[in-house]
């Protein structure tokens, strides 16, 4: 970071400051007016205690090495930390520096009544020589998906005597990406419903949920030998598993909604995409392979991590289109799948349970 | 209720404020020691509270309690400061009981700033009424606490959570504890900054009026109570002040070369001895003051130098001034009066320091006015005179005068050791019985002797020498100081002194070992504080402006006369001749400001080419990174959108599209970026060649290409002449 892109914030006053100023004043015209020395002497003291302060306090926040990052995944609605390091590059040390992301620092605006977002506070960092770093984090919380961006975090710092706010901006250029709101699954899911899909869909397969336990018959394989219940029955047994292809769910996400002007219109968009996600995410954590298709966007079956990652880049960055009457399909609509829409400006979810049924899910 | 944050720290650090906020206080009589005694109490029961844990927060009914009791104490100050025409201290104890009461009744966050204005106001009239030097020490003492109990609110106050910006309400759960952190650097170098800063500040602040002091006097308070200056003195001036130390005066010779070996200050002289006391006739005329405010004693008399004399307040009208004064001022005085002896006396008694300046010669000046009352023979008894006549013997006046002091020198000793003696006829008994006795004595005899033998004589008290201050030059005379002497006439010789006392039993110049330095130092801080803090006004602002004006003026004509490989300019000579005339500057002064000028330009170089060393040292080679940012800001400055999610590549592609000509260029950027911060491989020195040519290649294709548009947005611009070839 060029130093020359660090810019001073100015400087406010306290509601200390403002009246330290007044007494000052009054202390000075009590001196004017009476000649008295030993009056002079203290507003003298009491003004280079301002002076000090303004330039004290002007030094504590510059000079310093700044950086942010973000966690790997930020969900909306909920805090998120992000990792701090603020390290002192000058030959004096600091104190009381507030590490913080103003609103005005975020893209996109948020309406919000604080000014700050998110502060952390060092209320000592050592010289060059000492220990200079400080690490600490920023819990931010994002209420919308979507791309957000942190352009500088500011430092500011009451030090010395709380009679200034001096602050300086230092750029960061943070770019995240915020995934779509996850509700608690047990919002979607009934409390009994445990296990995905019903007894029918199970199907022996490689996959990587433990589907039964049986005796040992010629032809197994030695690998799927249990080999604890084995040595508690005294007989051999092995483990039977369930087939992943058996457990699949295809989410379609019909975005061509049209313009949504009405505040409520977009917040049933934005709990849709919520709900598409909570149900994307539940299914993979599960073991399921999650397909999703939007008018964007298809994405094939897939399970694990990566998955789930794409599924929600995809949701969080999806956008209302315009309405169509061509009618959005699943990828094989043999799958059995979920189907998202805005149906006369109501969310409907409707499930299809073509091949079976989607366990659990509502 | 919004109870306090980090409360009993707080508290307790409010009661140590306002404890020492009113120490001064009855130090300046301003308020009692009991009543302090009393708040005193109060506040330390406070803090001792807080810091056992326990409740301190009193009932309102206790409040009202106390209110309703301090009411008639309240209004019977009143009714005393009516009487006496004053109400300070009828303020100052309404402040103390609201500080104390408001320390007992904290209990909010914003209420601990009610109690910090208290505080402040308390300091502020114990800086108000204060004029010892101490008060700088209470000062110090009083800033570091206050910046440590800011620097503690702060912190405080951003641990609690108050520093986010927010208005949100603080939540109900206890603060958590403050993180530690040292503060003895930042209170340590504030308390430093903020003295170092406040002496400009209170030299540069504006005034209007002359310093007010408030019980001004020895900067202590007090009034000197020197005797032996009035119209009339027993014998017992010495007895009674021998021994003491306090300063009557302070004496600085503007050229110590020309300080005489004997200081003498002339304060009364007197005529009539009657009753054991010696009396001044009435004024036996006055000095009229010229134009200029300046008061001259004699007209035929060439000055030698200039001598600066700062008189404490003493309970008399006595000017106190070296016998060679030859003129005195400017003063503010409309006249000064003169006894008969020639000693001066003021209009009035001063009641604060005065500081004069004047004129002296190498010969004594100031000498008795006439004859009327020298030759009075009251209280010369027969036994003196006959001894007078004795020792006197035959001869000029002159001559009997050497003989009557060189007999009291040879004959008699110097003691201050008078038990024993009745005291009813002080000189006989000196002279007839015990053959010892004071300077007094010595010079009272000295002159009775002197007037049986019909030779014109004066009794004159003053100050015998003085003990020089090695820090700031000027000479201390004490009370320990205080002589007497004698004038006589002679008409071959005139007025002149003479002095009976034996050396042994004159006052000396003081000590000079290691033990007296103490005193010096503080009665130098002492008058430092006086003449530049107590005393500072206006003038001294007006003073300090034009010695720096001319002070630059001096040096900037020296340098320009260096730099020209001249002498320096004589400085001009004001009109008239005298000591107070600025003299030439010498060699000496010459080499001194060419040595300033040199040494000033020289640490400028140094640190110039310091600052560039560094600058160099910590420079480091600019990396194919910079080259890629600078890159992406050209691009932007030519008008292509470079948001900050686009790669490398396609920043690549937007570059060839904008800078064609420089697409090699810009390629071995990109690739020289990417090894560098995506493959691990830092820039070697072949490749920084590389990299320095591409950036200065494209520096170059981003200049043509900004003329260029420049160019195409002036259609009447000269368009550059097509080349043959193309």
């Amino acid at each position: 970071m060029s130093r020359s892109a660090v810019r001073s914030d100015g400087m406010r006053v306290t509601r200390v400051g403002v009246w330290t100023l007044i007494f000052s004043v009054l202390l000075l015209v009590a001196a004017t007016n009476t000649g008295n020395n030993g009056l002079y002497l203290a507003v003298a003291t009491i003004g280079a205690v301002l002076v000090v302060s303004h330039i004290i306090g002007g030094r504590n926040v510059r000079g310093l090495q700044v950086a942010i990052e973000a966690p790997d995944e930020i969900y909306a609605n909920r805090p998120c930390q992000l990792d701090l390091e603020v390290e002192n590059r000058g030959w004096l040390p600091r104190w009381l520096l507030l590490l913080s992301v103003e609103r005005v620092d975020i893209e996109p605006p948020s309406k919000s009544s604080r000014r700050r977002a998110a502060s952390f506070l060092v209320p000592y960092l050592q010289a060059r020589g000492g220990r200079v770093r400080q690490t600490g984090y920023l819990e931010l919380l994002m209420r919308r998906r979507g791309r957000w961006r942190i352009r500088r975090i500011h430092v500011s710092s009451l030090f010395p005597l709380g009679l200034f706010y001096k602050g300086c901006r230092y750029p960061v250029d943070l770019e995240m990406l915020v995934y779509p709101e996850i509700y608690p699954a047990s919002e979607l899911r009934p409390a009994n419903a445990t296990l995905a899909g019903d007894d029918t869909s199970r199907q022996i397969g490689r996959g990587h949920d433990l589907l039964s336990l049986r005796p040992f018959r010629p032809g197994d394989d030695p690998r799927a030998i249990h080999w604890k219940q084995t040595a508690r029955i005294g007989e051999l047994i092995v483990k039977e598993r369930e087939a992943d292809e058996g457990r699949r769910l295809s989410i379609v996400f019909d975005n061509a909604v049209g313009e949504l002007e009405h505040p409520a219109d977009r917040a049933r968009f934005e709990k849709l995409i919520s709900e598409a996600a909570t149900a994307a995410v539940d299914h993979l954590t599960r073991g399921f392979q999650v397909a999703l298709t939007t008018r964007d966007d298809r994405l094939p079956f897939a399970g694990g991590r990566r998955q789930r990652l794409a599924i929600l880049e995809t949701l969080a960055l999806l956008e209302p289109r315009a309405r169509t009457d061509r009618p959005l399909t699943p990828r094989d609509p043999r799958e059995p799948h979920l189907r998202l829409a805005l149906a006369a400006g109501q969310p409907s979810i409707t499930v299809d349970k073509t091949r079976s049924t989607i366990g659990g899910l509502l | 209720m919004n109870e306090m944050s980090f409360d009993r720290e707080k508290r307790t650090l409010l009661g140590y404020l306002a404890l020492l906020a009113a120490v001064p206080l009855p130090f300046n009589q301003a308020v009692q020691w009991w009543y302090l005694g009393l708040f005193a109490i109060a506040v330390i029961y406070f803090i001792q509270r807080v810091e056992q844990g326990l409740p301190t927060v009193l009932p309102m009914w206790a409040l009202n309690m106390l209110g309703l009791i301090y009411m008639p104490i309240f209004l019977s100050d009143v009714w005393l400061g009516i009487r006496r025409g004053s109400f300070i201290e009828a303020l100052l104890r309404l402040l103390l009981f609201l500080l104390a009461v408001k320390l007992w009744a904290l209990r909010r966050e914003r209420e601990k700033w009610h109690v910090m204005i208290a505080v402040f106001f308390v300091f502020a009239a114990s800086m108000a009424t204060s004029s010892h030097l101490t008060i700088a020490l209470y000062l110090v003492a009083f800033i570091s606490l206050a910046i440590y109990t800011l620097l503690r609110f702060a912190h405080w106050y951003l641990e609690a959570g108050f520093g986010d910006g927010s208005k949100r309400k603080r939540s109900s759960a206890p603060a958590p504890r403050p993180r530690k952190v040292s503060w003895t650097v930042p209170l340590t170098v504030g308390t430093l900054l903020v003295l170092m800063v406040s002496v400009p500040i209170f030299a540069l602040m504006p005034r209007v009026r002359d310093p007010f002091i408030f019980g001004r006097g020895v900067s202590a308070g007090d009034t000197l109570r020197t005797t032996g200056f009035s119209d009339s003195v027993d014998l017992e001036l010495t007895t009674s002040i021998r021994g003491n130390r306090q300063i009557v005066m302070r004496v600085r010779y503007e050229d110590p070369s020309a300080r005489p070996a004997e200081l003498r200050f002339k304060g009364a002289a007197y005529d009539r001895y009657e009753n054991r006391r010696w009396h001044r006739l009435p004024e036996a005329g006055a000095t009229q003051r010229s134009t200029d405010g300046v008061f001259v004693f004699a007209d035929d008399v060439s000055a030698r130098t200039t001598v600066e004399i700062f008189q404490e307040p003493m309970a008399s009208r006595a000017l106190l001034l070296p016998l060679e004064t030859v003129r005195l001022g400017p003063v503010p005085l409309p006249r000064i009066e003169k006894d008969g002896g020639g000693a001066l006396i003021l209009p009035m008694q001063p009641s604060e320091m005065i500081s004069f300046e004047v004129a002296v010669a190498d010969t004594a000046v100031l000498r008795p006015v006439g004859f009327e009352g020298a030759l009075d023979l009251t209280g010369i008894t027969p036994r003196v005179a006959e001894l007078a006549t004795e020792v006197a013997g035959e001869g000029s006046d002159a001559e009997k005068i050497v003989a009557i002091e060189r007999h009291l020198l040879g004959e008699y000793g110097y003691t201050l050791d008078f038990v024993g003696r009745s005291g009813q006829q002080p000189i006989e008994e000196f002279l007839f019985e015990y053959g010892s006795g004071h300077c007094e004595l010595f010079a009272s005899s000295m002159v009775l002797m002197l007037r049986s033998q019909g030779i014109p004589a004066r009794l004159v008290t003053g100050f015998l020498g003085g003990e020089r201050n090695p820090l700031e030059g000027y000479i201390a005379v004490r009370q320990d100081n205080a002589h007497a002497w004698v004038e006589a006439y002679a008409p071959s010789t005139g007025w002149r002194s003479y002095d009976p006392t034996p050396p042994e039993g004159r006052p000396g110049e003081g000590g000079r070992d290691l033990l007296s330095l103490i005193p010096q130092v503080w009665d130098y801080l002492m008058f430092r504080w006086d003449r530049w803090v107590l005393s500072y006004g206006a003038e001294d602002q007006q003073g300090i402006v034009e010695s720096l004006r001319e002070r630059i003026a001096g040096w900037w004509s020296d340098f320009a006369a260096w730099l020209e490989g001249e002498e320096a300019p004589e400085s001009p000579m004001p009109g008239g001749e005298g000591p107070e005339l600025a003299s030439p500057p010498t060699d000496r002064q010459t080499m001194t400001a060419r040595g300033v000028a040199v040494v000033i330009l020289v640490a400028m170089a140094v640190s110039a080419a310091v600052a560039l060393i560094v600058w160099w040292l910590r420079r480091r080679p600019p990396t194919a990174a910079d080259g890629y940012r600078i890159l992406r800001e050209q691009l932007r400055a030519l008008g292509a959108e470079i948001p900050t999610s686009l790669g490398p590549r396609a920043v690549e592609n937007v570059a060839l599209e904008t800078l064609p000509s420089a697409a090699s260029a810009v390629r071995r950027l990109t690739a020289l970026y990417l090894d560098e911060s995506f493959a691990d491989r830092p820039i070697e020195e072949a490749a920084r060649v590389e990299l320095d040519d591409a950036r200065r290649q494209i520096a170059q294709a981003v200049r043509e290409e900004l003329r260029e548009r420049r160019r195409a947005r002036r259609p009447w611009a000269r368009r550059p002449k097509p080349s043959p070839a193309g």
